[in-house]
């Protein structure tokens, strides 16, 4: 499983080179008074250095724990995605839909993908869930948490 | 003020009512929080930050100190009841206090955790007491020369112990730790840096949606992607909890050796409490070599004293120097920096009561979880009772909004799932997340006291090794750095064996 370790260090080079390069528009300033591009271009230069320095722990098979990453099975990697897409559409939905009902989505592809197999129950969780955290948060905590398209009802 | 004064000073903050609510509070949620899989004191912490803000400081603080504790408390129990701890330290609790659950014994296994964790504590506040306030006293005389070079000594140490297979690993996190604090407008010029033109990201990247990313997001993307339900809890009854005479006669002076181990562990930047719960394991180990590892009551009791001793012992960076050094005290100095109290050398000047207060009420926080934690222990295990979907489904809903809560921002909900990927794939790869959190706590720090350093010395680099601090420091650093590799040319052996954690955690897995 060095594939990982490997696409990771060419990663973070990849990174570390914009991030150096997009820093250069940054003034370094003079040594009495280090400018606004000094902390870029020294983190940009150790983390090009050290993702190069890492690619070769990885070839030359240095990094054992490379060696024994454990990666999930394809039902698990189904549930990570289903749960970050899930995240995702909730996190596009919140301003339109409101934190009720983009929560209530939220909760039931959550509950539903973790094996909750029966519909009535999932989606009996899933509104006693959303109402709970739109009351807690937003009635009693005070937070902010966009109404959507309930806003017109008060 | 002297410790003594101090103390009964804090004791007088800490017993208001309240405060004292808020310490009992915040030990029940913490120990609720740290009983469910996947909850670490750090995403326990930076969930519970929003409910605390609109507190008076003291309070506020009072509260996540004793979240920190409970959660603490909570993760041994299951490490003890079920064999799955949520972070390291726990799972060396677990080795024996598991072993000791199988053979009918989880009651004992629990009491002799709860007066290790009692133990361990009051050395380690006593600890906190006195070490921090000499401390400050000496680090007033600190400057930006200083500063930084405690900031970067440390940082170095941290990457030294806790990086596992390649050191180059660390200090990648570490990077990314710091690149992502220079993101948004540059609070020494007031100029945008990396904002790509957006309006959203002049504010920057916020520690808090990535913390709950990196940890806690990606602790559930992994039990996500187990599937599998926890293993069934037991029932333990209220008369099982109280051990034998010799139990006792094995656990508490166990506890002492593992406080005040914990306590020394806790004060050197690095993972400390994982370390320090190994040491205390390893002392009991040659002590009894046949009981340890087979269910014995000392090795639950010894490590889990030295784990609450280490918490105690990284505060003191924490509130002397305003440097944190785990994942957890970069949490608590958020939490003080959200309330307006600027930890460091003036902390116990300028705001005594949130100092000396936090002090007493981890104290009272500490009686709270040894009274209460033995007749509710039934009411922690129904806990673990409730379905995966639910528990899944509140934990992802919670960390969402509770990021949104810190600045009512979409974007730091985007940054949750980001950083949740990210977290994942480095906990898989042995990647320290550690150090992403403590790059973007301490990089900033780093910037401020550089920069003026050198505009005291007007552009002479070398005023970071003119004054003595700075040179005990490097001093300190070559020993670390070089120590181990000249003990082994010389001896041949090595300093320290090597500490394998089991289920694919590294050492580096301790602090989140």
């Amino acid at each position: 499983m060095r594939r990982a370790s490997l696409a990771v260090a060419v990663f973070s080079f990849l990174v570390a080179a914009i991030y150096l390069a997009d820093g250069r528009q940054y003034s370094l300033g003079t040594m009495a008074r280090p400018g606004l591009g000094f902390q870029p271009l020294v983190i940009g230069v150790v983390a090009l250095v050290s993702s190069l320095m890492y690619l070769r722990d990885v070839l030359a098979g240095r990094d054992r724990d490379a060696l024994s990453v454990r990666w999930p099975d394809s039902a698990g990697l189904r549930r990570i995605l289903v749960i970050a897409i899930g995240v995702g559409c909730y996190l596009l939905l919140l301003p339109r839909l409101g934190d009720l009902l983009s929560g209530v989505f939220l909760v039931l592809l959550v509950v539903r993908s973790m094996g909750m197999t029966r519909w009535p129950t999932s989606i009996a969780t899933a509104v006693v869930m959303g109402v709970a955290f739109h009351y807690v948060f937003r009635e009693l905590l005070g937070v902010a948490l966009p109404l959507g398209i309930l806003s017109g009802l008060g | 003020m002297n410790p003594l004064d101090g103390l009964a000073y804090g004791f007088g903050v800490a017993l208001t009512p309240e405060n004292l609510i808020a310490a009992l509070v915040g030990a029940l949620i913490g120990t609720a929080v740290g009983i469910l899989p996947g909850m670490s004191p750090t995403v326990a912490i930076a969930l519970l930050l929003t409910p605390t803000m609109n507190m008076r400081p003291e309070t506020g603080i009072i509260m996540l100190g004793a979240i920190y504790y409970g959660t603490q408390y909570g993760d041994s129990m299951t490490a003890i009841l079920l064999g799955v701890p949520s972070e390291a330290p726990s799972m060396v609790i677990g080795i024996d206090g598991y072993q000791m659950s199988k053979k009918g014994r989880a009651g004992t296994a629990l009491a002799v955790s709860a007066v290790g964790s009692f133990i361990g504590a009051s050395v380690g506040l006593i600890g906190l007491a006195l070490f921090a306030s000499i401390l400050s006293r000496f680090a007033l005389a600190f400057g930006p020369p200083e500063f930084f070079a405690v900031a970067f000594v440390g940082l170095i140490v941290l990457i030294r112990m806790v990086s596992g297979a390649s050191i180059w690993k660390g200090v990648l996190a570490l990077c990314l730790g710091l690149g992502l604090k220079t993101i948004g407008v540059d609070p020494m010029s007031s100029q945008p840096r990396f904002t790509f033109g957006s309006t959203d990201l002049l504010l920057g990247v916020e520690l808090i949606p990535v913390v709950m990313g990196l940890v806690g997001m990606a602790e559930m993307f992994d039990i996500a992607a187990g599937g599998e339900g926890l293993p069934k809890v037991g029932r333990v009854r209220f008369r099982e909890l109280f051990p034998s005479k010799r139990e006792w006669a094995d656990a508490i002076p166990a506890s002492l050796r593992g406080a005040g181990l914990g306590f020394l562990f806790g004060l050197v930047p690095g993972p400390a409490v994982t370390l320090a719960t190994f040491a205390s394991y390893r002392v009991e180990k040659r002590l009894a070599p046949e009981e340890v590892g087979r269910g014995s009551p000392r090795a639950v009791a010894g490590p889990k004293s030295a784990d609450d001793g280490a918490v105690s012992g990284t505060l003191v960076p924490l509130m002397a120097l305003g440097i944190p050094f785990t994942s957890v005290t970069a949490m608590l100095l958020a939490g003080l920096l959200l309330h307006g109290v600027e930890p460091g050398p003036v902390l116990m000047l300028h705001n005594p009561e949130v100092f000396w207060g936090l002090v007493a009420a981890m104290y009272i926080g500490n009686v709270a979880l040894l009274v209460m934690n033995f007749p509710l222990v039934g009411m922690w295990m129904s806990l673990l009772r409730v379905p995966q979907p639910i528990l899944l489904a509140l934990l992802v809903c919670l960390m969402l909004i509770g990021s949104f809560a810190v600045r009512s921002s979409v974007l730091d909900m985007f940054v949750v799932l980001i950083a949740g990927g990210v977290g994942y794939v480095m906990k898989k790869l042995h990647f320290d997340r550690t150090l992403v959190i403590l790059g973007m706590v301490i990089g900033p720090m780093l910037e401020e006291n550089f920069g003026p350093s050198l505009e005291l010395s007007g552009g002479d680099p070398r005023i970071f090794i003119t004054s003595t601090i700075p040179q005990v420091l490097l001093a300190a650093l070559v020993v670390v750095l070089a120590g181990p590799a000249i003990f082994r040319r010389l001896t041949g052996k090595r300093l320290v064996a090597p500490v394998e954690l089991g289920h694919g955690a590294g050492p580096t897995d301790a602090a989140p």
